[in-house]
């Protein structure tokens, strides 16, 4: 198959900020082993004051946060995918919007074709097919990056319907597909 | 004006007046090009059965009952106008291990990077309230309408050369189906055939049930469905391949897209009916009843494109002595080859309808006819 990173569209203006997550959660409890100390914290944040305010369905920084008909697309694909809820609060306006938080799988799929920098961050993602078949929605075991993968399924799915604020950044693959893709 | 406004605005007055036009020309430039696009289509058709074919024997794959064409937006989001063809066994989307290879449908975009470009281009007046991404957003929507002709073209294709050797060598299934869509969701059926051994009074008497939705895209070849009562039948892109239909009652009925090929329609009464698309290349239509068909090739509506345009009905080779044509609108419409002696045209609409010139010395056309038909050698 084809994978996607998913990221955030950052040519959208006035896109929802959040304030104040980087204080209260920690990057580590974004795992299946720790994800239990979500339960602990107020997730309830306040929003960076704009004239507008753009809620788009995904939010990059400073983690990733997911709109509910985002999340319960991807829930469709994986039933199982941990998710905990987070909301943020336009206080001027009393507004709650609901976003998630996602945890999920960290899979060992990096093709020996992969290259790195010398500090270790990645040059080129090659992700091996083989080794990514079985998952829709995923992070990379074995790389310092945080990213988001999404196979072509999900993000076709995706791409029908009309979500905004995201991306979908083809990465290359070592497989099937990437043969007959590569001359075209 | 809030953003969401301008948008909402932007998309209202540019983005559907700029689609309507751009699909105009796209019609024109199809139904202009269609013989010539076909040619091209059959080439890549041979290419990919090649393809997968080698593929079947590779990984030892059983018969296909499937092959799908699928539209990607993730490559369209690269500019790559490629269908994903996935050859799949009876499982279909359940298959695990499909094999696959693809197909560049650029020609059917170009008219569509047209539209996206005049859209962006005109977005830069709205000062920066119409972002790329907005552009991005109605891209991935408006690619529909234009992904409709390739769906056209293949099914227009298809007919002739799926007896190529290449489809041949395939290992497949008694039933197969050709589809093209989105990838993992809607899709139409664009060929469909079916060798199983099938029953022709048991398939006569479900006919003439004339049940709703039941009927199209449905295979009934080689059947003996002769003297059936069919009145009003809805059989819009069936297959009818080799079948005898012989005094078959199937007056104001609905026909589009129908393939008739090689079939028996000695006698049928068609009459008032919707024949737009359908094929009766190489049938036997002696006496046939076809007045006032409704089978003009186009658009339905000059003014609004709601999707492509009809393609010519084909009566090719057939044979249509003493066949009834009165007030049949018939524009577009292929005859060559086809055998029109004592057949009646009075009052037809036969615009742009291309017959052989033998046919002259055979029916006596009137004035305005003779000059609006196309002649061929």
């Amino acid at each position: 198959m084809n994978y996607f990173i998913l990221s955030q569209d950052e040519r959208i203006l006035n896109a929802v900020e959040p304030v104040g997550i980087t204080q209260t959660i920690k990057k580590e409890w974004l795992t299946v082993e720790k994800m239990g100390e979500l339960d602990a914290i107020d997730s309830q944040f306040p929003i960076l004051d704009k004239t507008e305010q753009d809620y788009i369905d995904f939010i990059s920084r400073p983690i990733a946060l997911l709109a509910d008909p985002l999340k319960q697309l991807v829930e469709k694909y994986n039933p199982q995918m941990p998710f905990k809820p987070l909301v943020l609060v336009d206080i001027p306006k009393i507004k709650q919007t609901l976003y998630w938080m996602v945890i999920p799988p960290k899979v060992a799929c990096l093709s020996p074709k992969t290259e790195y920098h010398l500090d270790g961050t990645v040059k080129k993602l090659v992700i091996d097919e083989a080794l990514a078949a079985p998952y829709t929605f995923f992070k990379i075991d074995g790389i310092k990056e945080d990213f988001i993968l999404v196979n072509i399924e999900l993000a076709e799915s995706i791409l029908r319907r009309s979500f905004r604020g995201l991306r979908l950044v083809k990465v290359q693959t070592e497989g099937r597909w990437n043969d007959i893709f590569i001359n075209l | 004006m809030q953003t969401q406004e301008i948008l909402q605005h932007f998309y209202e007055k540019e983005v559907e007046k700029r689609r309507q036009n751009h699909l105009l020309a796209m019609e024109v430039y199809f139904q202009a090009s269609k013989d010539s696009l076909a040619e091209d289509f059959r080439k890549a058709f041979q290419r990919i059965c090649r393809q997968l074919q080698q593929q079947q024997v590779a990984q030892q794959k059983g018969p296909l009952a499937h092959i799908t064409f699928s539209l990607l937006r993730t490559a369209l989001l690269e500019k790559k106008y490629i269908y994903l063809v996935e050859g799949t066994d009876e499982e279909w989307f359940f298959d695990i291990q499909p094999i696959l290879t693809a197909y560049d449908a650029t020609w059917a975009f170009r008219f569509f990077e047209q539209f996206i470009d005049e859209l962006t281009t005109y977005s830069k007046t709205f000062a920066g309230a119409i972002t790329q991404a907005d552009i991005e957003s109605i891209k991935l929507q408006e690619v529909t309408h234009f992904h409709q002709y390739v769906i056209s073209l293949a099914r227009y294709a298809l007919a002739d050369i799926i007896q190529c050797s290449e489809y041949m060598s395939l290992s497949r299934e008694p039933q197969l189906e050709i589809r093209i869509g989105e990838y993992l969701d809607v899709n139409e059926v664009v060929y469909n055939e079916d060798f199983t051994v099938r029953d022709s009074d048991e398939i006569k008497a479900w006919l003439e049930q004339n049940l709703d939705d039941e009927y199209p895209y449905e295979v009934f070849n080689n059947l003996n469905l002769s003297s059936g009562n069919y009145e009003g039948i809805d059989i819009r892109y069936a297959f009818f391949l080799k079948t005898n239909l012989i005094q078959s009652q199937l007056r104001d009925s609905l026909l589009i897209g129908a393939n008739f090929s090689e079939s028996k329609l000695i006698d049928a009464d068609l009459s008032f009916s919707t024949i737009h698309e359908a094929n009766f290349s190489h049938s036997q239509m002696q006496g046939v009843n076809l007045q006032q068909v409704q089978g003009a090739i186009g658009l339905l509506n000059q003014e609004g494109w709601e999707m492509p345009g009809y393609l010519p009905v084909l009566f090719t080779g057939a044979n249509l002595e003493g066949a009834n044509f009165e007030l049949a609108d018939l524009r577009g419409a292929c005859f060559i080859g086809a055998n029109v002696k004592y057949a009646n045209f009075t009052g037809a609409n036969l615009e742009k309808a291309m017959f052989s010139k033998e046919a002259q010395e055979h029916v006596s056309f009137d004035p305005i006819q003779a000059t609006s038909i196309i002649w061929k050698e």
